[in-house]
């Protein structure tokens, strides 16, 4: 082995172990990275999600207990029956290519059913899902 | 003359153009290393980065999922009131929603704000190669029954002999919120432990002869399975009851307004 062939050695074995450095280096900040992403998508969602149920579902029980008292429009009543379909199907699936679709709708039918029932709350003008 | 008192012998001249040679090499590994660094950064990054989406969205959606569905019970109730005065019991006043409303939003600001890189790098500091054969692709409904109580493998809260209230789908013990007579809560606080921790042991879980203390299913170490951890926090329960007991004031069944937030899932899959 001449001494240029050892300067092209160095060369390559110097790439070679600096690469697998950065590969070990890049796999943790890479999770990192996309974990923060992830982390900040994942809440948008959840949030919005819960938020949607959990109100959804404190109106079924306020149309059940005032329903003798309270006039609320068929309509409405039509609406958030629809919406807590929709709420009780919504997978949130990565796989399913129609998955913002179904949230879109999800959205359009709270807001709906939201003022039908004169229960806008704040959150839904404040936030903007 | 003799080879010590060669002065510029060969020994010599064999040291210089070693220190050539190694400087030349050094010279050399300094211009190479960054650029092997740098496409093994890029390597390494695209490896990971989807695994790190995946967990953190799960981990990030199953908290915010838990502490909102608290603060659409709260906000959706307070607006009802705020329209429908009407039913507003006497001598309560309804702005209690609204503090109330205002304590859970500062929480999840605070619950749902992402981790900062700094704050995550020391977290990951260790982080292990052997995280990648978790398999991410999982329904996370909280490793739970769900609502139809059918989970073969996890056993199931929702057993026949369970009560139905108590079950692991709303990460707390309905029961253990209950208030008694004169609206208070029935728990000692200061002895106890807030019921929400399975793994060192509740206070609640054998004491009280009146609740049924649903048994954990069996959890897997799974990277979701943090966040139930989590989630089940003191300061969740604590929240949780105190939403109970405000509603409750308003003349309404806090315990089962609770119960129906808190039994929907939340499911997620991931590719």
């Amino acid at each position: 082995m001449d001494e240029f062939d050892q300067a092209l050695n160095i060369e390559s074995d110097t790439y070679i172990s600096s690469k697998e450095e950065g590969i070990s280096d890049g796999k943790r900040l890479g999770y990192i990275d996309g974990y923060q992403l992830g982390f900040e998508k994942g809440t948008e969602l959840g949030q919005e999600i819960g938020y949607y149920q959990s109100c959804v579902s404190v109106w079924n029980n306020l149309v059940n207990i005032y329903k003798s008292t309270q006039k609320f429009t068929p309509r409405s009543l039509q609406n958030l029956e629809k919406l807590t379909k929709l709420l009780d199907n919504y997978h949130l699936n990565f796989n399913d290519e129609n998955i913002m679709s179904s949230l879109n709708e999800i959205r359009v039918k709270f807001k709906l059913t939201s003022t039908q029932l004169g229960l806008q709350t704040k959150e839904q003008n404040e936030l903007s899902f | 003359m003799s080879d010590d008192d060669d002065f510029y012998g060969n020994d010599n001249d064999t040291d210089q153009l070693a220190y050539l040679s190694n400087k030349e090499s050094d010279r050399q590994v300094q211009q190479i290393f960054p650029i092997g660094y740098q496409d093994g950064l890029e390597i390494g990054k695209e490896i990971t980065l989807q695994r790190g989406f995946n967990e953190g969205f799960i981990q990030g959606s199953t908290v915010a999922y838990r502490w909102s569905q608290l603060l659409g019970l709260i906000s959706s109730l307070d607006v009802f009131f705020h329209h429908n005065k009407q039913y507003v019991p006497e001598n309560v006043d309804s702005s209690i929603l609204e503090s109330l409303v205002e304590k859970i939003n500062s929480i999840i600001k605070d619950k749902c704000s992402p981790p900062s890189i700094d704050d995550l790098k020391f977290r990951f500091i260790n982080f292990q190669e052997e995280k990648e054969n978790v398999v991410v692709n999982t329904t996370a409904t909280s490793s739970c029954c769900s609502k139809d109580g059918n989970n073969s493998t996890n056993g199931c809260c929702k057993d026949d002999n369970n009560d139905k209230t108590a079950c692991c789908s709303s990460g707390i013990d309905i029961n253990s919120l209950k208030l008694n007579d004169n609206g208070q809560d029935q728990d000692d606080d200061d002895q106890c432990c807030g019921g929400g921790s399975d793994k060192e042991g509740c206070c609640k879980s054998s004491s009280s002869s009146t609740t049924t203390k649903a048994t954990p299913p069996a959890i897997a170490k799974e990277p979701y399975q943090i966040t139930l951890n989590q989630i089940q926090d003191a300061l969740f329960h604590q929240i949780a009851k105190e939403c109970v007991m405000t509603i409750t004031k308003m003349g309404l069944d806090g315990e089962q307004l609770l119960q129906d937030c808190l039994k929907s899932t939340h499911r997620v899959s991931m590719n």
